[in-house]
């Protein structure tokens, strides 16, 4: 044996005798005997024999005769009546499934309630009133002219007592927050509005 | 599906592991010199059943189920090669019970 040559192997054995097997199936799925090539031919002699060749050949053919024969086999499944027990089995899964949730679920959430909205008809105003923020402008500018009135150095701003600093950060926050809550509500009801003097009225 | 069909074909095979038990062909004699149809069905239908399970669910799902060589592949979880080469041996076994209807073949239906 050549250096080069493989050593042949147990495995190596199996595998070619699988390959031999694979080309003699694929001959014996597509052709007859007398339909193959003299290459084919060749290749059928050496590994198997005409007879066996037509033998398999027969099996294979003897089983679309067979199928085709009214004598139902025991192994044929009909793949269209594997469909309906299919069916049956997805919808039984699927019900479990819901019976088994609604099972797991607590009592409260069990029960879904609809409630019957009936539409309500509201009267609303209709004027849009644009935020006069002047009057907000003009009581902070106020407070911090009062503030800015002092001296405001470091030391003194110290000396502006807490509760007058707090309370002037309150009233900013109280403002600030009650201006976005009532957004959208009537002039005559916003709290903001509301809260500081009206502006003088502008004739047009 | 395919996975479910290969469990029913073996569940099948376990329920009636003879094909002479299920009747068919149970009260049929047939003379040596008789090449019948049935006796050929007969004939391939104990040669399937000889096979082993290996080769035996390979052989029924390709040309009992017609499944292609990819589908049985899938079902069995095997490479493509080893299901032809599994579908070779089992149709060497069955041809050796066909052998003798090999010369009687146009009694029984055109092989060319």
């Amino acid at each position: 044996m050549s250096s080069g040559q493989k050593r042949p192997t147990y495995l190596n054995y199996i595998k070619m005798k699988e390959e031999i097997e694979i080309k003699l199936f694929d001959l014996l799925e597509s052709k007859d005997y007398h339909e193959l090539d003299s290459q084919e031919h060749q290749f059928v002699e050496m590994h198997s024999s005409k007879e066996e060749y037509e033998s398999q050949r027969m099996a294979i053919l003897g089983m679309k005769d067979y199928q085709e024969s009214s004598v139902p086999h025991p192994l044929v499944i009909d793949r269209k009546s594997l469909l309906l027990p299919l069916i049956w089995t997805s919808i039984s899964s699927a019900a479990a499934a819901i019976v088994l949730l609604l099972w797991l679920l607590p009592e409260s959430k069990r029960s879904i309630q609809i409630k019957w909205v009936t539409p309500e008809v509201r009267t609303v105003d209709t004027l849009v009133v644009e935020r006069v923020v002047r009057d907000t402008i003009v009581q902070f500018q106020e407070v911090k002219s009062k503030i800015a009135s002092r001296d405001l150095s470091p030391k003194a701003i110290e000396s502006i007592p807490q509760f007058e600093q707090d309370a002037f950060i309150a009233d900013a926050l109280k403002i600030q927050k009650l201006d976005l809550e009532n957004k959208g509500v009537s002039a005559t009801n916003d709290a903001v509005i509301q809260r500081f003097t009206p502006a003088p009225f502008i004739g047009m | 599906m395919f996975t479910i069909a290969s469990n029913m074909a073996k569940t099948e095979l376990k329920r009636k592991s003879r094909f002479s038990d299920t009747g068919d062909f149970e009260a049929v004699t047939w003379s040596p010199d008789e090449y019948t149809k049935e006796r050929f069905h007969y004939q391939l239908s104990k040669a399937i059943d000889n096979l082993d399970e290996l080769h035996r669910s390979v052989f029924v799902l390709r040309y009992l189920n017609q499944l292609s060589l990819k589908e049985i592949s899938e079902v069995k979880e095997i490479p493509i090669g080893t299901v032809k080469s599994r579908l070779f041996k089992a149709t060497k076994e069955v041809g050796h019970e066909l052998y003798e209807f090999r010369s009687k073949e146009t009694n029984v239906f055109k092989l060319y």
